[in-house]
């Protein structure tokens, strides 16, 4: 049984707020500490993202796609 | 298994950031728009900043959730032109048609061109926005009917364009932008935009426009104004901005190297003025200091700043440096305490740029005592050659 306090959503969610996004790491730990913070954890460690890349390499490439699959191959003038 | 997780961390997303360069190949948005609901692959995303590509904007719908509140659409490939560009000028009017329908607060968007039919959903888009937009910028030319929408709009406190309404007066302006904050003008904007402005300011206080709500001029309610010129600047220039008394932050542009010479016509009079006008000023970027030395602004002007700008943080002026010890000695600086405070809790920051000056070890301290008499909390002194770092070294010390 989760201890009472990580089934309070709000609680949860002002630590997983605190803790983006200057350490991402600790939101990963976060989410493997237990079940009842996984979620919490997990979505405010995806809300942010800098590129498709990383929810590409996390997901996709285990099964879907080759890594010569997604990186753009054609390019015409560039900025 | 793959695509059911891709979709969860995907619902996930509230603000994504697609740079130049961090694309993923056309195969894979394909493959991700034939696997997500509806085509669209962030259902929750709220913040989008994209800089689209010429093989990335197609899949557009992917990135437009129906909570989208702000989106910045970039395309830098200005090289493009004749069918190219002509195909991401639709795949981009296609976009902003999309957003009619969203709630958007925050539109950015910065586009090598334009066309009748891009106008037209720019429009478009802004009239159906029309009540939650408060941040607007357009880098891109836009016509007479788009810009009296803009003007219109009832939360617009943030406004960035490059042209201003042909063929308008100053009437038109009554009771425009009435909540606008923050003004950005680029190019011929600010050309265009100024004399209005001082016109319909002018109108105003002569009792001329007595209709309410009408009866208060444009952007009195004004605090960031930044210009981009290419002209040169000069007192006529000027005045309209003087009508904004709000302002907390005016940064005015004007590159010399665009008019080839010097492009700052101001003299320490008009300053004086224009500190007289702006008295709320925190952040001051006046001219862009330059090499060729000539401008007939001295270090007095930096003296009536100082005195009457008492909430002054960051200074840029350009101002002649020739003979700047012996102008330094002789200023006159009003008594404390109606200039500037010496506030050991504040830092006052001088930005020289380019402007030119070199300095003998035995002027340093005479100097930096100069400015110091005018700014008692000079913390930074910025300059890019060694005179100006020699004596932002040498303040450190003192």
């Amino acid at each position: 049984m989760p201890h009472p306090i990580v089934e309070i959503s709000e609680l949860t969610q002002l630590v997983a707020d605190h803790l983006l996004p200057d350490d991402r790491q600790s939101l990963v730990s976060l989410a493997c500490t237990c079940r009842a913070l996984e979620e919490q954890a997990l979505s405010t460690l995806w809300s942010e993202q800098g590129s498709l890349k990383t929810l590409i390499k996390s997901t996709l490439l285990t099964g879907v796609l080759s890594p010569s699959q997604w990186l753009p191959q054609v390019r015409t003038d560039g900025p | 298994m793959e695509w059911a997780k891709f979709r969860r961390y995907a619902s996930w997303m509230r603000r994504l950031s697609l740079i130049e360069g961090s694309s993923v190949s056309e195969e894979v948005l394909y493959l991700i728009s034939a696997n997500s609901p509806n085509g669209i692959m962030c259902p929750g995303l709220r913040n989008l900043f994209w800089a689209a590509e010429p093989h990335t904007l197609p899949f557009y719908r992917l990135f437009l959730s129906p909570h989208l509140i702000e989106i910045e659409l970039s395309f830098r490939y200005r090289a493009l032109e004749g069918e190219v560009l002509d195909e991401v000028l639709s795949d981009i009017t296609s976009v902003v048609l999309e957003l009619e329908n969203l709630p958007l607060r925050h539109l950015y968007l910065d586009v090598p061109a334009t066309s009748p039919s891009l106008d037209s959903a720019v429009s478009s888009a802004v009239l159906r926005c029309r009540h939650s937009l408060e941040t607007l910028s357009v880098l891109t030319p836009l016509s007479d009917a788009a810009i009296q929408h803009i003007m219109r709009l009832p939360n617009l406190t943030t406004w960035e364009g490059v042209n201003g309404p042909a063929g308008a007066s100053e009437l038109s302006l009554s009771g425009a932008f009435p909540e606008l904050k923050v003004l950005q003008l680029q190019a011929e904007a600010s050309l265009e935009w100024l004399p209005l402005f001082g016109a319909a300011a002018r109108r105003t206080s002569s009792g001329q426009d007595s209709r309410a709500p009408f009866n208060h001029p444009p952007g009195q309610k004004l605090t960031v104004l930044e210009c981009w010129v290419d002209v040169s600047v000069n007192a006529a220039f000027m005045h309209p901005i003087m009508l904004f008394h709000g302002l907390v932050e005016l940064m005015l542009e004007s590159p010399c190297s665009s008019v080839g010479g010097c492009a700052f016509s101001l003299t320490d009079n008009d300053v004086a003025e224009i500190a007289t006008a702006l008295p709320r000023l925190r952040n001051a970027t006046l001219g862009t200091p330059c090499s060729v030395n000539s401008c007939r602004t001295t270090v007095s002007s930096l003296a009536f700043l100082s005195t009457r700008c008492k909430s002054l943080e960051y200074l840029g002026l350009h101002f002649n440096t020739t003979n700047l010890r012996g102008d330094l000695e002789s200023v006159s600086v009003d008594p404390r305490p109606h200039g500037l405070p010496s506030s050991p809790g504040r830092s006052f920051s001088l930005l020289m740029a380019n402007a030119p000056y070199s300095i003998s070890e035995e002027d340093v301290l005479p100097v930096l005592t100069g400015f110091l008499r005018i700014f008692p909390s000079l913390g930074r002194i910025y300059g890019n050659n060694t005179g100006w770092r020699e004596l932002s070294r040498s303040l450190k010390e003192v």
